[in-house]
């Protein structure tokens, strides 16, 4: 109710999206203290008049990264909310019941996300700000010009962030409205199975942004590869850009049946299938952790893959025309290419590492809401293993999916992508695969969410079947 | 509003208006193959300043008579009134404000927010309304946690007291506010019977001294005994009530019958094989508190 109580009363439940919000408002920051030094250290040595241009495209760039890494954290932190909510509606039918409105409650568990936001970015403005300082004083004389590192304008991203949680917080809170004051009156009560798909209509966006997506797609590339034309790739971004929404605003409806799918080519362990059982009982919010880890691989995968197409086509075309030593100019060119590739998937690797935090979060909140469950299952006589393992098999399926979702979709739009730029001069060709990128992304987020998995399945181990049968 | 109401059922005569009314009130629960009849076309009116217990087998609707009553829940067709107010016709935001001013509510469990010390669970009412309790008000609800004996407790959380006393406090919650009505579901269902006949004893004084109207649903004849009537339900409708002075034994007996005839129905059902009118006695359980 009132949203200081409920942070102080249960702060651990918190502290996802307080470190979501930090990793976000410290990437955002970070960038833009980082641009703000550089762009300093170019006028200082007096580099090119075109510096301002260079400093427009990094910050272009940057912002870009960070707009997605705020766009993942604010799915993240709309789904904590949303299992927040779920885990308190016995509370809120009480407050409906003695008459708090629907509107109210929804505010002040806006305010919470607020209140929650405002720590965690102000913690991640002093440490960009601390590590700015100590750059600078790294660089010491190098930089005679002002970068500004305290000036307003730095602070904007960790603005947004804040506002963005804000607001995210509002919208995982929608199911308070679903809450009924009956609900309080009986003793108990079973949760009801939240309605699996979103809207209709946000159905028919997703179709037709996906529809029009593809066509831009495909019409991209066939310009390159076909016509020569190197204005693909302008039609093939925001091509790529439509479908991906297409898809992250459709994730509702075609998810589910992708869990349900792995839930059964994982195997038919008792523990598996529970696991499997507990993503379908919950569709929309475990697609929703499921679409962040999506998008941050996606875009690992894409960048990856362009990035080795473009190369390995360059590096062959030059070859083709069999000029002497062009050698040199081959691996300076391939090293560019390669940091530049690196470069981006750090960018990225933060939209990832706030998806990981997200699987786990919904993992570690799921297992404090099944309580009861689990204390039923270890009395009839689960061993802890099992039990561990289920919780385990929760968060495997689940990026087992977005892995399965991500990597050919992160293919294929790297690939057009480097179709559309490059085909022009070479023609047509296949894709270059990423493996160690594939490999590193794949392996890396399975055992993240594995690792992070180990404190969730603890906890469920821990409960004592008598007090959780108990518990109402 | 203010049109003339057709003569309740009961014969009852009260020298003041009802303060709650319900009209040919109908609940039907439909399901996408069974349609269940939970309440069908009751009459009920409930006097001021009494204590009006409600009872009936378990199925017999009377957890869906009083959510209907306490607009919680809306009837398939039918009014229901509360003082003047018509609540059957009330949006949601009309009905929360209802709730938040008009009627208290006590039932058997999870009365109180965990995190509230019992005294800002009392004035939640005041803070949920956007107000302070005024003088007036902060005395009446010092009055009441002197009178309910928890006022050494203001300043402990609901998990430091005893359910007796928990539940003392949601009736201090439920009177802050002066409401016209006091809904009551099962208020004893968790307590021992000591603490179970203290609630009771607070809530007839709050009946006797203080002129508060309350309706209470329960299942435990002793407790329906403290209220000035008792009304019993069976198949979704009123079907005999006793008034004036009872005692416990009576009650439980007419439940005992209302039971049995319920049972004798139900063979009688399997029996010859037919359908049952056109309302399921068992199908109402969903609605209920087990």
């Amino acid at each position: 109710m009132n949203p200081i109580r409920e942070i102080r009363a249960n702060p651990r439940q918190f502290a996802p999206s307080f470190l979501v919000v930090f990793i976000a408002a410290l990437f955002g920051t970070a960038i833009m203290q980082g641009i703000g030094i550089l762009s300093a250290l170019m006028r200082s040595a007096e580099v090119v008049s075109g510096s301002d241009t260079a400093t427009v495209m990094i910050m272009v760039v940057g912002m870009t990264f960070f707009l997605i890494a705020l766009f993942v954290s604010s799915i993240v932190i709309a789904n904590t909310f949303s299992i927040i909510i779920a885990g308190r509606s016995r509370q809120l039918a009480l407050l409906r019941l003695i008459g708090a409105s629907t509107k109210r409650l929804r505010r002040s568990a806006g305010l919470e996300g607020l209140i929650v936001s405002i720590p965690a970015t102000l913690a991640a403005v002093v440490v960009s700000t601390g590590l700015a300082l100590v750059t600078l004083g790294l660089l010491g004389d190098a930089v005679t010009a002002d970068p500004g590192v305290g000036s307003f304008q730095m602070f904007v991203p960790a603005v947004a962030t804040i506002v963005v949680t804000w607001y995210a917080a509002f919208l995982g809170a929608k199911r308070i409205s679903g809450i009924s004051p009956i609900e309080a009156t009986s003793q108990a009560v079973e949760q009801r199975s939240e309605d699996a798909r979103s809207s209709k209509r946000s159905l028919g966006l997703a179709l037709v942004l996906l529809t029009l997506g593809l066509i831009m797609l495909g019409g991209g590339a066939f310009l390159g590869f076909a016509l020569s034309n190197p204005a693909g790739l302008l039609i093939a971004t925001p091509g790529g850009a439509c479908s991906f929404l297409g898809l992250i605003i459709g994730n509702a409806w075609f998810l589910p049946p992708l869990q349900r799918f792995t839930g059964a080519v994982m195997g038919r362990s008792a523990a598996t299938r529970l696991a499997a059982k507990n993503i379908d009982r919950h569709p929309t919010r475990s697609a929703r952790t499921v679409i962040g880890l999506i998008i941050g691989i996606t875009l690992v995968t894409m960048f990856a893959t362009a990035m080795t197409t473009f190369r390995d086509q360059l590096v062959s075309y030059a070859q083709s025309l069999g000029q002497e030593g062009f050698e040199i100019v081959e691996d300076a060119l391939m090293q560019v290419i390669d940091r530049t590739m690196l470069f981006f998937l750090g960018m990225v690797a933060f939209s990832v590492i706030i998806a990981v935090i997200g699987v786990v979060n919904a993992l570690t909140l799921s297992v404090r809401q099944r309580t009861r469950e689990i204390g039923l299952l270890m009395a009839l006589g689960q061993s802890p293993a099992k039990v561990r393992s289920m919780v385990l098999g929760e968060g495997l399926q689940l990026t087992a999916v977005a892995c399965l979702v991500a990597v050919p979709l992160g293919i294929v739009y790297g690939w057009i992508g480097a179709l559309a730029v490059i085909s022009p001069l070479t023609g047509f060709f296949a894709p270059s695969l990423p493996w160690w990128v594939l490999g590193v992304v794949v392996l890396g987020s399975l055992l993240a969410v594995a690792l992070a998995s180990r404190a969730p399945a603890k906890a469920a181990t821990t409960i004592n079947p008598i007090e959780a049968l108990e518990a109402v | 509003m203010t049109q003339p109401l057709p003569d309740p059922a009961s014969p009852t005569t009260y020298s003041a208006p009802p303060i709650a009314r319900v009209r040919n009130v109908t609940k039907t629960y439909a399901s996408a193959h069974t349609s269940v009849t939970a309440l069908q076309d009751v009459d009920l009116d409930v006097a001021p300043a009494q204590m009006t217990a409600i009872m009936g087998p378990s199925g017999s609707g009377k957890s869906t008579l009083m959510h209907i009553m306490a607009g919680l829940d809306t009837p398939t067709s039918g009014r229901v009134l509360i003082g003047d107010r018509e609540i059957s016709a009330l949006d949601d935001d009309e009905l929360t404000k209802l709730r938040r001013r008009k009627i208290g509510f006590v039932f058997q469990a999870f009365n109180l927010i965990s995190t509230l010390t019992v005294i800002d669970n009392i004035l939640l009412p005041f803070e949920l309304d956007d107000r302070k309790p005024t003088t007036q008000e902060r005395e009446w609800v010092d009055h009441l946690v002197a009178r309910l004996g928890i006022d050494h407790r203001r300043d402990h959380r609901p998990n430091e007291i005893s359910g007796g006393q928990q539940q003392r406090v949601a009736i201090a919650r439920a009177l802050a506010t002066r409401p016209d009505v006091l809904f009551a579901d099962e208020p004893t269902g968790n307590l021992d019977s000591r603490s179970g006949r203290e609630v009771m004893r607070i809530m007839s004084e709050a009946v006797r001294d203080l002129g508060q109207s309350i309706v209470l649903v329960t299942h435990d004849p002793l407790v329906a005994a403290s209220a000035g009537r008792v009304v019993f339900l069976a198949d979704g409708r009123p079907v005999t009530e006793l008034a004036g002075t009872f005692r416990a034994e009576e009650v439980a007996q007419t439940m005992l019958d209302l039971e049995s005839d319920a049972a004798l129905d139900s063979e009688s059902d399997v029996e010859t094989g037919t359908a049952h009118g056109s309302h399921v006695v068992t199908s109402a359980t969903e609605v209920e508190a087990p």
